[in-house]
């Protein structure tokens, strides 16, 4: 009875230099945001889903005044892998790009080129793209960004 | 049987030297963090712009410890927030992509803005794929991902569902309109719909997980109408950019209208049903003296979120969804509702327990929407001296 009754007295006193604490906190919550995100950065859970960044890049070729940088396949879901995915492919020229400039990855490692891309002439029209293999669904997104082409070709899972 | 005295410091006057002597420090820390790091001497606009923003600050908060009122001058800030950032944040997208609207391209190199609410999307991922699904900016680049998460999180932890009232820089817009009537046209909304915000925060953070789409803001979002939104391409990006629209005029134009209510945050904003967990632990919550309550019912229909009832006025305690405006302390006639910090005694001592309440909740404020205002200013100047509208 006479502890709960300390506790609560001291409870109740020690609140408000906890308060004026948090004031304290507050103030320096702001000046400290640029270090405070940077190591909030360095956390493993702090990544861009392989959806949204295009996974890592696995190869960087450089052939007729482009530079291709090829991700890795992304199939990741929530848990596991799902059966459909894409590849992104970046491809950084300066536009117009040389005529006839593509690129003939292997996604599966089979050995032989699963699609080919070819760039277009201008800036406003997509890359085409030539199928290859059978697990080559389409070409899901595309974007021109100012320094060259942003492709994400849909694969299905062997 | 005569009235009792108000609680001194709750919403009588309080002694202007003695207000003016406890807005000192607050000035202090304003006049260093408002700069944010920059010159802002460098020339004469800016230092115009910091100045204003100082005095604007400085006075609201004098003014709450003086006039002993707090919702009042908070939502001067609070809507002003909400207007520049759409303002400064429209002008800032379409200067630099040239138009207000995303495209495949911002997406596809990750170059969106994050915003708190995103937050609620994200979690679930996070913990179960370690990884973040928004195609935004960890670190760098502007309203990075990291950047922001430090923000919500210290101003859950230390304001609670405080946040809404006096850290969302949306929240200001349903706010506005819910004051421009004088009397709610639609005065009793069913009591359940306060609960809505948990629905859609439970809805919204499955299917984020099932489908690693942030579906609120790909769908619901009623604040891409005044921020940015996909450009309109096809039927797809066409139909979101009508329901953005819809949603906005509805759910923080016309209800907040009609019902004197912060209608979009209260029933719809999933952040602030995260936010309203984070009440469970926070320092400072509202609290009634049972004893004084006359049980008018004021408060319950003038607190902007329906956080109080009967059965509040009976417990003495706010609901978890209190978002501390102080609204309902300002309109209370007996000074029998305060802040309060857990712990202590209920109302023992209201003027400290409040003015340590508004030093934290109202530096947050003024230093979050610092430099948007100061950017506003900075524009206005700008478009008013020929200079044109730039950030």
């Amino acid at each position: 009875m006479k502890t709960t009754f300390f506790m609560r007295r001291l409870a109740s006193s020690l609140v408000y230099p906890v308060g004026l604490v948090y004031v304290l906190a507050i103030a320096a919550l702001f000046p400290s945001i640029g270090l405070l995100s940077h190591e909030l950065a360095q956390m493993p859970f702090m990544r861009i889903h392989p959806r949204y960044s295009g996974g890592q890049v696995v190869e960087t070729i450089r052939t007729d005044g482009v530079e291709w940088r090829v991700h890795r396949p992304v199939f990741d879901g929530l848990m596991r892998e799902r059966g459909h995915g894409f590849i992104q492919i970046d491809a950084l020229c300066e536009t117009p790009p040389p005529s006839g400039a593509g690129i003939a990855p292997d996604c599966d490692g089979d050995g032989r080129p699963d699609f080919r891309l070819v760039l277009p002439a201008a800036a406003s029209e997509a890359p085409k793209l030539v199928p290859l293999s059978p697990l080559v669904t389409g070409l899901e997104s595309w974007a021109d960004t100012g320094e060259g082409w942003i492709a994400r070709v849909g694969l299905d899972r062997k | 049987m005569p009235a009792p005295d108000p609680i001194p410091g709750i919403r009588t006057k309080d002694r202007p030297l003695r207000s003016l002597l406890l807005t000192l420090p607050l000035g202090l820390i304003l006049a260093l963090l408002l700069s944010g790091g920059a010159n802002v001497f460098s020339d004469p606009a800016r230092r115009f712009a910091y100045a204003s923003v100082w005095v604007l600050d400085v006075s609201l908060f004098f003014l709450m410890l003086y006039k002993g009122r707090t919702d009042r001058y908070r939502a001067v800030l609070f809507i002003l927030f909400a207007a520049a950032l759409s303002f400064t944040f429209i002008v800032h997208m379409s200067e630099m992509r040239g138009r207000m609207g995303f495209t495949n391209s911002d997406i596809l190199q990750c170059k969106i803005p994050f915003c708190h609410i995103v937050t609620t999307m994200i979690l679930i991922p996070m913990a179960l794929s370690r990884s973040i699904i928004f195609p935004g900016s960890i670190e760098g680049g502007f309203a990075n991902i990291s950047s922001m998460l430090v923000i919500v999180g210290g101003g859950l932890l230390l304001l609670g569902r405080g946040f809404c009232s006096w850290g969302c820089f949306y929240g200001g817009w349903d706010d506005g309109f819910s004051r421009l009537r004088k009397r709610a046209v639609w005065k009793k909304p069913p009591g359940y719909l306060r609960w809505g915000g948990f629905a859609v925060l439970l809805l919204v953070a499955l299917s984020s997980a099932a489908t690693l789409v942030p579906t609120y803001c790909d769908w619901v979002c009623p604040f891409k109408a005044v921020t940015e939104y996909q450009a309109v391409t096809d039927f797809g990006s066409l139909a979101r950019f009508l329901i953005f629209i819809s949603l906005f005029l509805g759910l923080v134009v016309v209800l907040p209208l009609l019902t004197k209510k912060r209608t979009q945050c209260a029933w719809f904003c999933p952040m602030g049903a995260l936010c309203s967990l984070s009440n469970a632990v926070s320092l400072h919550d509202i609290r009634i003296d049972t004893e004084r309550c006359l049980s008018c019912g004021k408060c319950i229909k003038a607190c902007p979120v329906g956080a109080l009832d009967a059965e509040s006025l009976k417990s003495g305690k706010a609901g978890i969804n209190c978002t501390k405006c102080g609204k309902c302390a300002d309109v209370c006639p007996r000074g029998a509702i305060g802040y309060h910090l857990r712990f202590s005694a209920v109302l023992k001592h209201p003027t400290t327990q409040r003015t340590l309440f508004l030093y934290a909740a109202f530096t947050f404020l003024a230093v979050f929407s610092g430099g948007t205002l100061q950017q506003m200013v900075l524009m206005l100047l700008s478009l008013a001296t020929g200079g044109g509208l730039s950030s």
